[in-house]
């Protein structure tokens, strides 16, 4: 027998007794496997009725991420070597329903994400058809939103969040990074459509920075930085439509 | 959202989702979550201080005699232990404001460092500034 | 109700005060305190300053009288933005919804003396 590492996994199964339970599994120790490794591991040899999401295993698809030892990663690129010999929890996303085993519904964040028109807008609908038309952008302009570009919806940031976890009305890390991407495109025009959404009760104002979304972000996207930017521009346009009593 | 497609049938079932309650000691649970608590608690002593200068204030625009009570309340013992604590508050409310700042506003060309050195330095030449009128002034 | 949803609706206002206060917070109350609530009531320090003839001329001075109603009002604010979104994440259901009139209330209420107390002087 070689080495041998323990994980606590979260059971659930609304199905067949609907409690919400946590199992215990020692498997062999490998060196390079990642966490998720590991749970195909116990899939394939020990219990083939656990369930999880999981596509690419090179942190690039999304869909892989769970609490691992109380902090939300990309099973795909956490390793067990990082905390062997200890034992290892692995739950669901915290903030989420749990759907089944590790799987959570994340319509909530879908339904906030298209709200926040993530796309390019232009003030004239027939540029949007025009294929033929090209949209010139320099390194500088692009340097503006390159960051926020990278993310892959993962959901980590809203795991993280405990502002999400006590009101979950509040759009949210991601979403909200991801109408900055589009308002500070220089090919954009949509930074008023956008505005009624991000600068909602519900949108900016809501965040009290406590950073953790940043922290946990595997494509170092910086939520953060980018609802605080968002907050910024919305004071600023706020007291300029009061100034002007424009809207 | 209970209702999940089912895309076999195509059917909308039922699906009975598990939602985890959040405890009110969420806060107690991560040591970050702790840092942003005592973070926004900070800002009790520093609304205790403007509230210590209008009541200074106050004083003095009541005559010499009620102004001098006043300060001799504030050399008390007691009092010099809370400006102790106000101060060290506010001085961790500086620490994560100019980080933060930082974070915000260092996006190229400048970086998040560069801003919150440049904040440091400020606060450094404002607070000599401070002093000095206050010692010479 | 309404002046609640007119208070609520005013949050970049708050934001911007609660941005102002920060900085205020950061830049000038640190070297106020450690000289006027520790090394002065300490003896470390006995600047001439400190005494009721001398002060009563120098707040008389309108730059200082700006001076000082911006850093004790916008601290206030700094705080009722704060406090009250603390106070909304630890879930006091029957109070949170009156949480702005209160801190914004207080604050606004707070200046106002403010306003007084510096013109009298």
């Amino acid at each position: 027998m070689g080495e041998e590492i323990t994980l606590n996994i979260t059971r659930y199964n609304p199905d067949k007794d609907g409690k919400y339970t946590t199992q215990r599994y020692s498997i062999p120790y490998k060196n390079d496997w990642s966490i998720l490794d590991a749970l195909n591991y116990v899939k394939a040899e020990l219990d083939g009725s656990l369930t999880y999401r999981w596509s690419c295993r090179m942190a690039v698809c999304g869909s892989c991420g769970m609490m691992v030892n109380g902090t939300p990663r990309l099973t795909c690129s956490t390793y067990l070597n990082e905390f062997y010999p200890k034992e290892i929890t692995i739950e669901p996303l915290a903030n989420f329903p749990v759907i089944r085993d590790l799987v959570v519904d994340i319509n909530d964040f879908m339904a906030k994400l298209k709200s926040a028109k993530p796309w390019i807008i232009r003030k004239n609908k027939r540029d949007e058809d025009d294929t033929s038309k090209e949209y010139l952008q320099t390194t500088g302009q692009m340097d503006k939103y390159y960051q926020q570009t990278l993310c892959i919806n993962c959901t980590l940031c809203y795991a993280a969040c405990p502002v999400y976890g006590l009101h979950p009305d509040f759009l949210g890390p991601a979403v909200i990074a991801l109408g900055h991407r589009y308002n500070k495109d220089s090919r954009d025009e949509g930074k008023a459509d956008r505005r009624e959404v991000l600068a909602s009760e519900h949108g900016v104002w809501k965040c009290t920075v406590v950073g953790d979304c940043t922290e946990v972000c595997p494509k170092h996207v910086d939520p953060s930085a980018a609802i605080q930017r968002t907050k910024v521009d919305s004071a600023i346009n706020w007291f300029f439509s009061f100034l002007t009593g424009r809207k | 959202m209970a209702h999940s497609m089912n895309s076999i049938s195509g059917k909308t079932e039922a699906t009975k989702t598990y939602r985890r309650d959040i405890p009110n000691t969420w806060w107690l649970k991560k040591g970050s979550y702790f840092l942003f608590i005592l973070r926004e608690i900070s800002s009790v002593f520093v609304a205790l201080y403007a509230i210590f200068l209008l009541i200074q204030l106050c004083a003095l625009s009541g005559g010499q005699e009620r102004y001098e009570s006043t300060a001799a309340v504030f050399k008390s013992g007691w009092m010099i232990i809370l400006h102790v604590v106000i101060w060290v508050f506010v001085m961790y409310n500086m620490v994560t404001w100019f980080r933060i700042s930082g974070r915000i506003f260092g996006a190229k060309p400048l970086s998040p460092v560069l801003v919150t050195i440049s904040n440091y330095i400020i606060w450094l030449i404002v607070s000599i500034g401070i002093i000095f009128l206050l010692l010479k002034g | 109700m309404c002046l609640l949803k007119k208070i609520n609706a005013l949050e970049p206002l708050w934001w911007s005060l609660f941005g102002a206060g920060g900085m205020v917070a950061a830049f000038l109350l640190p070297a106020h305190i450690f000289i006027q609530g520790i090394a002065i009531p300490l003896g470390w320090v006995s600047p001439d300053m400190f005494n009721y003839s001398s002060l009563i001329g120098i707040v008389g001075n309108p730059i200082v009288k700006i001076y000082l109603f911006f850093m004790i009002i916008l601290p206030l604010y700094h705080a009722a933005h704060r406090i009250r979104l603390t106070l909304e994440d630890l879930r006091i259901e029957w109070l949170n919804h009156i949480l702005p009139l209160i801190f914004y209330g207080g604050a606004t209420g707070l200046t106002v003396v403010t306003l007084i107390v510096l013109i009298r002087i």
